[in-house]
């Protein structure tokens, strides 16, 4: 892992990004913009499958999914960009790799909730209460996201290696 | 001044900042981050409604939302009001943690005024009103300048 | 009222631009100013200890003298990481202190200016305090690192 690290490091992109001075805090601005729009979006969706927020139907909740998707695409490119200027930061980290573990975990549960029940849970009354697959789903979630966050920000104080 | 350079020389910042401890710094500056996720993220779903964003949905069924944005607002109260005590010199002479500070004021501020124009009323209409509209706009620019700002402010910290 | 409203949008972007100015000013110490390239040694005197979180800091004055390598003269500004990850490497907040000796071996600003990133100090036994995992390339020696 080092030495691919290294030999990322090494090539002429990470290095003219690096250099660029501002775009590694912008990289995080942006990211952390872009946190807070996927989880305002699906956060809301995710409590609406749980049970919470009656009243609301969940195909008007899913209207807000194209702007969580928008949070969640910036921070891909973002943290796309972060592997790419300082992988020796990341790739030989066990706190980094379980991020990825947890992001994988959001984006399948809600891979498998488009595929699967979203079909039944559009039909749902507005004040209907949910069918516990779909409180399973939406708690799969948000703690994923949270996960996530959690990893992230702990980072540079859990450490960078094992 | 000399108020601020007590809390930042004190005993306890030198204990906390100093503490190699997951549950000291790394945990309030992560709940900082929690709280910004929940308190930004339900006032973007707001705002968004307000926009026009999602339109069938009543807005004011969106009321039960701003329990999630005083939830995180009063979490980074707190984390916040800890992490100022530990840099408080420093901070009251930055310009950039002021305008973080304005923004979150002017931001919350808005926030409260477009819930009294176009979510509280029981009877709030479906197409929210122009000046509604601006507020929300206004307040997610905010909401950005606010966490530009936050981040901007661990660069000058040097 | 609608005025209100215009101003405040107005606000709202003269804040931006604030915060975008301010931009050129936070880029001194940040990481990307490091020339991550070059390890240079310097051996001095600590003036200043800051253990604290969220990056250890500390000054270090390296005066002229004989086989004093020029370009590490001056008071220099060194940074570390966050003092969880120092810890783990064997630092700790006694580990130096303002008057102590010491040998570094950092990456210096790429603009010249008097800062280091710090990747290991030497202890007089000559065993080294890394400030994170990150080890030498060519280290052929092996058990150095606490």
């Amino acid at each position: 892992m080092q030495q691919f690290s290294a030999w990322v490091e090494s090539t002429r992109l990470s290095q003219a990004l690096f250099d660029t001075t501002w775009l590694w805090p912008a990289c995080e601005s942006l990211h952390f913009v872009g946190l807070c729009m996927l989880i305002g979006g699906a956060g809301l969706l995710d409590l609406r499958l749980i049970g919470l927020f009656r009243g609301l139907s969940i195909r008007d909740v899913k209207a807000l999914m194209p702007w969580a998707i928008a949070g969640f695409v910036i921070n891909a490119v973002t943290g796309l960009l972060f592997l790419i200027m300082q992988p020796h930061l990341y790739l030989g980290s066990a706190v980094w790799w379980s991020k990825v573990a947890f992001l994988a975990v959001a984006a399948t549960n809600a891979l498998f909730f488009e595929s699967r029940l979203a079909v039944p849970a559009l039909a749902l009354a507005p004040d209907a209460d949910t069918p516990r697959p779909l409180k399973i789903v939406g708690a799969v979630s948000l703690f994923s996201w949270f996960a996530a966050l959690y990893c992230g920000r702990m980072l540079p104080y859990l450490g960078t290696g094992n | 001044m000399a108020f601020f350079r007590s809390l930042q020389d004190s005993a306890f910042t030198d204990w906390f900042l100093g503490s190699s401890s997951i549950w000291t710094y790394p945990t309030v500056l992560t709940l900082h981050t929690v709280g910004m996720a929940i308190l930004v993220g339900a006032s973007f779903v707001v705002n968004l409604r307000i926009l026009q964003v999602g339109s069938a949905v009543p807005p004011h069924r969106l009321r039960p939302l701003y329990r999630f944005v005083w939830i995180g607002f009063a979490v980074n109260l707190l984390s916040g009001v800890v992490l100022f005590v530990t840099q408080a010199a420093d901070r009251v002479a930055d310009p950039v943690f002021g305008v973080k500070m304005a923004s979150i004021a002017l931001a919350l501020g808005f926030g409260l005024w477009v819930k009294r124009r176009a979510i509280d009323p029981p009877d709030a209409p479906h197409m929210t009103d122009a000046r509604s509209r601006a507020l929300a706009a206004a307040a997610l620019g905010l909401w950005t300048v606010a966490i530009v700002a936050g981040r901007l402010m661990a660069y000058l910290k040097a | 009222m609608e005025e209100l409203m215009i101003r405040c949008r107005h606000l709202a972007l003269v804040l931006a631009a604030a915060v975008v100015a301010s931009i050129p000013l936070a880029a001194h110490h940040s990481f990307a100013m490091f020339d991550m390239d070059k390890d240079v040694t310097y051996k001095g005197m600590v003036t200043e200890w800051k253990w604290q979180n969220p990056h250890v800091h500390f000054t270090v004055l390296v005066k002229h003298g004989p086989g004093v390598d020029l370009q590490t003269v001056g008071t220099w500004d060194v940074e570390g990481g966050s003092v969880n990850i120092m810890a783990r490497q064997g630092w700790t907040r006694a580990s130096y202190k303002a008057g102590d000796p010491i040998v570094l071996v950092g990456h210096p600003m790429k603009d010249g200016s008097k800062g280091i990133s710090l990747f290991y100090a030497i202890r007089p036994d000559g065993t080294r305090l890394y400030h994170d995992i990150a080890r030498p390339k060519d280290d052929v020696k092996k058990g150095d690192g606490k």
